[in-house]
């Protein structure tokens, strides 16, 4: 059965025409790697000399619109956006103000508005990034509208981020999480990026109380997820947000059961210095709480010398560990009960407990 | 004619920043990232230097921690550009032991009175 | 009886292997196909912007342990331990694991990083040979060093996983040398994605660029055919290989040179089984228990993280590796057969573990099937020679067509290799592979094959969980 094949004519002629075919198509394909090669260092270079000429321009006219190509392809526009986000990235003043009113006059703000409605959806998630970078108020409601009619979520997700880095106000802010909570749940990173550039853009402006006001209505919001409160919470201690302990206290009592608001809540306080919470937190059931605050344990409660001792005894690994560090940083009474511990029966509280000593020497 | 070294990978800020500076009279030398930066400046022997953070292959630390480690470049004051306000990366650069922090976005005229301030203060 | 079956069998072995390698080459076009369509959506979302936008955001991030197993890594162990302590990472920290080794690595590294003895309790999670001694770095905190009984890689790396202290790891090889930002772009994943159990990077091969204080400096293609040929099988197999199973959803290995893991997931499929082909194993077995527990999980591998690594030299070595790869490969999925055209467990089973089985594990044998039977053909008078020769050219042709697609991801999307020579010199390797190359691996693995058996691969020292030990947790 199978000679019938290989005898017939038809098989040969079509086999013989594939080699030849494929003969053809790596010579080709190897043109075509270089010829591409060469295509896209040109392309380079001409990217890395506008970039250079719209950078000088910037610098030494008033209005450098004049001065310049008007760009045509994409690669045009992507080199005037990048050199104009360097800009706006890095200074401020004068030279910003040059540069933000580039982009209308050279039309490069139009074009990725168009291109934000595009077909393909990493096309479109790339011209947002780039509106994004480019930090223009302007752009707010042009955001907001796409938003509702955006289809793709990682685009919608590109878009919030633009958002955030536009908000002025708590509602805004408001705003932007129930946005944030229409959508799946992407990562803590994602939303915590979100919350620290709006922490960034505040403080910038020295509106820093406006996110205090923000989260104090959060803080009973039902439409906000939990985990993105969370994040709100991270993202203050990320972004060194001073002024609102009371709201972070109250956070943590408002979610006793929920192990990342209060680690976030716990870590975030600390860091300004507030141990308020540390003593409920050290006692709480979920042992990544109850580790998350044996690490301020040295700065603040030694006095529960006896319940930190007991710790020794957890079940958990860790917080057996770090309740030993914790004492070995505590001062002379503490190491001494350490070293009692150290010779226990408990092979695991003794384990712990001479590692630490070992760890840190007085 | 003091000179200035600029490490950061980003070359519009050297081009804005090389512009400016150099119409205030000061001579600005430029290095895309850290090898380039330290051997540039063991070989002319900047002022200062203007050092970024963020730079993907070296960062900004390692740089300085090279530069004060090295005989011939351990006396040039830096001054390290971030746009990270964070406790812990300002301790850690002044553990290195550079001179100071500049935020960005940060305004040139600014910029370049602190640069003068420095300058002036090691003669 | 057995006469005629001996015959229609030699006479079908023409159209078997005809049928084999159409079956290769159509998947690993497929593969470049997905690969290409992966590489460019990557190209417009990975933007140098987006780059720096990552970098900025060092205070978000989850602590790794990166453990490196080391025997006999006198020479170079000092370096590579320094290399990784330089790495842009907020917080990790290293663990060596000295493996038993006969020289002086255990002795280097105390010397050159100022080690102290340290009684940190380990827990017994995975099993393996005893741990000696735990030293740790009096000048570096974060470097921990671990002395124990030889038990190979696998064993090294499952004593890591017990001294180690964070919830993810990273397991590199002694002599790799990786980028200093590879870290943060592999476990900036594992932020991004709470279903992330595994993820590994490109392999570059180090041989021919230069390399300055632990970095690479410039890259260029190394002159020598062998090593040659290896940076474009490694193109190749990562490139379009891992991309395109990736995009299908059937990465199956993750190369023990650079991997990066959830510790809780690999803690319970048991850590690393002790065997040649560890890495493909421990993939394997994370698909089998995510799928049987209905745990939904994602095993992923990009381009963007690169670690470099030093190819084989000499032809002694590379015989050696491959062997050892292929008697990895037989053992990986022999202990893994209940994954083989199982439904249950998806595209993973029915594409990629059926590629691997056919294509990978059989291949070398149907190969050898035509190669012996066409000389037997051709002497009966029974060969198809217009038939035979266009087969050849068919399979060759197409062949250097994929090595050459998959050059060409490579410099579209990385441009690594800069020069026109070296990628012209790529574009003709691509076809001097078939050309003796090709068979020297076939033969190798042919005999990996055969010897596999025979290697004592049975009873092994498994330390059983210890009952005085950390068993609380």
């Amino acid at each position: 059965m199978l000679e019938i094949l290989t005898q017939s004519e038809h098989f040969y002629t079509y086999v013989t025409l594939a080699v030849i075919f494929l003969a053809f198509f790596n010579v080709a394909e190897v043109f075509f790697l270089l010829h591409n090669k060469a295509m896209v260092e040109r392309s380079e270079l001409k990217r890395q000399r506008l970039k250079r000429l719209a950078a000088t321009a910037l610098i030494t006219s008033t209005s450098p619109a004049e001065l310049l190509p008007k760009p045509v392809t994409e690669d045009d526009f992507a080199a005037y956006s990048e050199a104009i986000a360097s800009v706006l990235d890095s200074f401020e003043g004068e030279v910003a103000f040059t540069a933000t009113k580039l982009l209308t006059d050279l039309g490069i703000d139009a074009h990725y508005r168009r291109l934000a409605r595009h077909r393909t959806w990493y096309k479109r998630g790339n011209a947002i990034d780039i509106l994004a970078s480019f930090r223009l108020k302007a752009n707010r409601e042009f955001f907001l509208g796409i938003f509702r009619s955006e289809p793709s979520l990682d685009v919608k997700y590109r878009i919030l981020y633009g958002l955030s880095r536009l908000t002025r106000e708590h509602s805004d802010i408001k705003a932007l999480a129930h946005l944030l909570s229409t959508l799946p749940y992407l990562t803590a990173k994602y939303t915590e990026d979100i919350f620290y550039n709006i922490i960034t853009a505040l403080k910038a402006e020295d509106k820093e109380n406006e996110f205090g006001l923000f989260m104090d209505e959060l803080l009973h919001d039902q439409g906000v997820l939990n985990l993105v409160k969370r994040d709100c919470i991270t993202a203050c201690y990320a972004a060194s947000c001073e002024k609102n302990r009371d709201l972070l206290k109250a956070y943590y009592e408002a979610y006793p059961s929920e192990p990342e608001i209060l680690i976030a809540a716990v870590r975030a306080l600390a860091k300004q210095g507030d141990f308020s919470v540390m003593p409920y937190a050290l006692q709480h059931h979920d042992w990544r709480v109850r580790l998350a605050a044996l690490k301020y344990a040295h700065l603040c409660c030694m006095g529960m010398l006896t319940e930190i001792r007991a710790m020794l005894r957890d079940p958990s690994y860790h917080v057996r560990i770090n309740a030993g560090l914790a004492l070995a940083r505590g001062g002379g009474i503490s190491r001494a009960a350490l070293k009692e511990e150290a010779a226990s029966q408990d092979k695991f509280a003794a384990a712990a407990a001479a590692y630490a000593l070992s760890m840190e020497a007085s | 004619m003091a000179k200035i070294l600029i490490i950061d990978d980003d070359e519009t800020i050297h081009l804005i920043c090389k512009a400016y500076l150099s119409k205030s009279g000061y001579t600005v030398e430029t290095a895309f990232d850290g090898p380039e930066g330290l051997e540039l400046a063991a070989s002319c022997q900047p002022d200062l230097v203007l050092l970024d953070i963020n730079m993907p292959r070296m960062s900004g630390f390692d740089v300085a921690k090279k530069l004060k480690e090295n005989e011939a470049t351990k006396h040039i004051p830096i001054v390290m550009m971030t746009s990270l306000k964070q406790d812990s990366n300002i301790q850690r650069g002044y553990g290195l032991g550079i001179e100071d922090y500049i935020t960005k976005p940060t305004n040139m005229a600014h910029l370049k009175l602190r640069i003068d301030k420095f300058l002036e203060k090691k003669k | 009886m057995k006469l005629f079956l001996l015959w229609w069998a030699v006479h079908a072995s023409q159209y078997v292997v005809f049928l084999y390698f159409l079956l290769v080459n159509a998947t690993y076009t497929l593969l470049i196909l997905f690969a290409l369509r992966d590489i460019l959506r990557h190209a417009y979302l990975t933007t140098a912007r987006v780059a720096r936008r990552q970098l900025a955001s060092e205070h978000y991030f989850k602590p790794v342990s990166v453990i490196v197993p080391a025997h006999n890594e006198e020479p170079v162990i000092t370096q590579s331990v320094q290399a990784l302590l330089n790495l842009h990472y907020p917080e990790y920290e290293v663990i060596v694991v000295n493996d038993g080794s006969k020289d002086g690595t255990l002795e280097r590294l105390k010397r050159d990083f100022k080690l102290v003895s340290s009684i940190k309790p380990v827990r017994l999670q995975v099993p393996h040979a005893d741990i000696l001694a735990i030293y740790r770095s009096t000048e570096y905190k974060n470097l921990l060093v671990i002395d124990k009984v030889n038990g190979g890689k696998a064993d090294a790396i499952n004593a890591g996983i017990n001294v180690s202290h964070y919830p993810i790891f990273c397991s590199i090889d002694a002599d790799s040398l990786l980028e200093p930002d590879a870290l943060l772009k592999s476990s900036k994943m594992f932020l991004e994605d709470d279903e992330l159990i595994a993820t590994g990077g490109i392999i570059r091969i180090l041989n021919g660029c230069k390399v300055k204080d632990g970095a690479v400096m410039e890259i260029g293609l190394p002159r020598r055919f062998m090593e040659a040929m290896q940076v474009l099988e490694y193109t190749r197999a990562f490139l379009s290989g891992r991309t395109g199973w990736n995009a299908l959803k059937s990465l199956l290995i993750i190369s023990g040179a650079f991997g990066v893991f959830r510790k809780d997931v690999v803690l319970a499929v048991n850590g690393y089984r002790k065997t040649v082909g560890e890495d493909m194993d421990l993939v394997m077995r994370l698909h089998r228990h995510c799928r049987d527990h209905k745990i939904p999980y994602k095993i992923l591998f990009v381009p963007d993280p690169v670690c470099w690594t030093q190819a084989p030299y000499s032809w002694d070595m590379l015989l050696k590796q491959r062997n050892r790869w292929h008697r990895g490969l037989i053992d990986a999925l022999w202990a893994n057969r209940t994954m083989i055209l199982n439904r249950k467990y998806g595209a993973t089973s029915l594409i990629g573990i059926s590629y691997f089985v056919f294509v990978e594990l059989f291949g070398p044998l149907i190969e050898l099937f035509g190669y012996i039977a066409v000389p037997i053909l051709y002497y009966f008078g029974m060969l198809n020679l217009q038939f035979f020769v266009m087969l050849v050219l068919l399979a060759v042709f197409w062949g250097i067509s994929i090595n050459v697609g998959a050059v060409f991801l490579d410099i579209y999307n990385f441009r690594r290799y800069k020069k026109t020579s070296d990628i012209l010199r790529l574009c003709v390797l691509s076809a001097a592979e078939f050309f003796g190359y090709r068979q020297i691996m076939l033969l190798e693995r042919l005999r990996a094959t055969v010897t596999f058996r025979k290697k004592d691969w049975g009873a092994q020292d498994r330390r059983t969980m210890d009952l005085t030990g950390e068993g609380k947790n």
